[in-house]
């Protein structure tokens, strides 16, 4: 298992594919986590591919980065394939427990 | 009005019945903590507490005999017992293994021991201001569930619009946080009321009215909230699902 989380490495790769500084790629990332109700400290691989796909290429713009297809392509391919460190979503859980009390 | 009054009142306590038996059955399957406390907030706070305040009103009215500090002596302490278990399974579900959530419940108990004691020791106790601190608390208790509901529901809204939520659970989120709602108002309600009119005054019927339709709010959130009926689930048929 990996020990890095998700967060980290989308940021990384944006700051090593782009212009964006760390905290610049940094808090852009997580504007988009917020847009998608989501933050950094326990999006998983999946909920972190949503984003990219359908938040991030929108902020990146904003910022006129070029090749933003090419780059959360190349993400959301590394997201589906490889293991990042494991994370705790308190919101996700008690979603588990709304629904299993309904049943 | 008296029909609303009745049928509120009624509303609430038959669905707290109900529903308060459906969790402690679900909790004999699954064993979690969530539906054990909030089972039994829902019969011994929400039935048999709020049946007790009803008798509490008939006494003070002298439709039944009795002497009101004891009757709200026994409806003080099932009210914060129904507070307390609440607040445990509310924080089982949003605040698992979280300190700070164990030092309020903490908190919580100690203010309604401290309250209801007090009262208990007194002849006049339900007079004083320690029923107020018990009653105050317990208000406080519902006050934090309903804001984890309402955090809870603003979250799981976002995550659905891009299909990582159910809006199933987003509804049932929302219905949470009306119920949770509509105890706070029942129980701010009966505080004001005790405020203005003393405790042993008659509060003009509107008070008991709107106490009523809050508690027939409630009734139908806890209802929809917590075990959606067949129908009310299908409205959400053919919306895009997630795994949760």
């Amino acid at each position: 298992m990996s020990s890095v989380g998700v967060f980290d490495f989308v940021c990384a790769e944006i700051e090593r594919s782009t212009s964006l500084d760390g905290p610049v790629a940094r808090g852009t990332v997580r504007l988009a986590l917020k847009e998608a109700g989501l933050n950094a400290d326990s999006v998983d691989p999946a909920g972190m591919e949503v984003v990219v796909e359908k938040i991030l290429p929108g902020e990146l713009a904003a910022h006129r980065i070029e090749g933003v297809d090419e780059l959360c392509r190349r993400l959301v391919h590394t997201l589906a394939t490889r293991q990042f460190a494991t994370t705790h979503d308190r919101a996700g859980d008690a979603a588990s427990v709304l629904d299993r009390l309904g049943r | 009005m008296q029909i609303v009054q009745m049928l509120g009142f009624s509303a609430f306590i038959a669905t707290a019945w109900v529903l308060g038996g459906r969790l402690l059955l679900l909790w004999r399957r699954t064993r979690e903590v969530p539906e054990l406390a909030m089972g039994l907030s829902f019969l011994v706070g929400g039935a048999l507490g709020y049946s007790c305040w009803f008798v509490y009103s008939l006494v003070r009215m002298g439709r039944v005999p009795g002497d009101p500090h004891d009757v709200a002596t026994v409806g003080l302490a099932l009210s914060c017992l129904g507070a307390l278990t609440n607040a445990a399974g509310i924080r089982a579900a949003f605040r698992p293994g979280d300190s700070r959530a164990l030092g309020l419940l903490v908190v919580f108990a100690a203010l309604m021991a401290i309250g209801w004691g007090d009262t208990f020791r007194n002849a006049s106790g339900h007079e004083r201001w320690t029923f107020w601190l018990a009653m105050g608390t317990a208000g406080a208790s519902y006050l934090w569930s309903t804001g984890e509901c309402l955090r809870l529901y603003v979250v799981l809204g976002k995550r659905a619009r891009f299909g990582l939520a159910s809006p199933l659970l987003v509804d049932r989120a929302r219905l949470w946080t009306v119920a949770f709602a509509a105890v706070v108002a029942m129980v701010a309600s009966s505080l004001a009321a005790r405020a203005v009119f003393g405790p042993d005054g008659m509060p003009p019927a509107w008070v008991s009215t709107f106490q009523s339709l809050c508690g027939l709010a409630c009734a139908a959130a806890i209802w929809f909230g917590f075990f959606p009926p067949a129908f009310y689930r299908r409205r959400f048929e053919g919306q895009p699902e997630a795994s949760v």
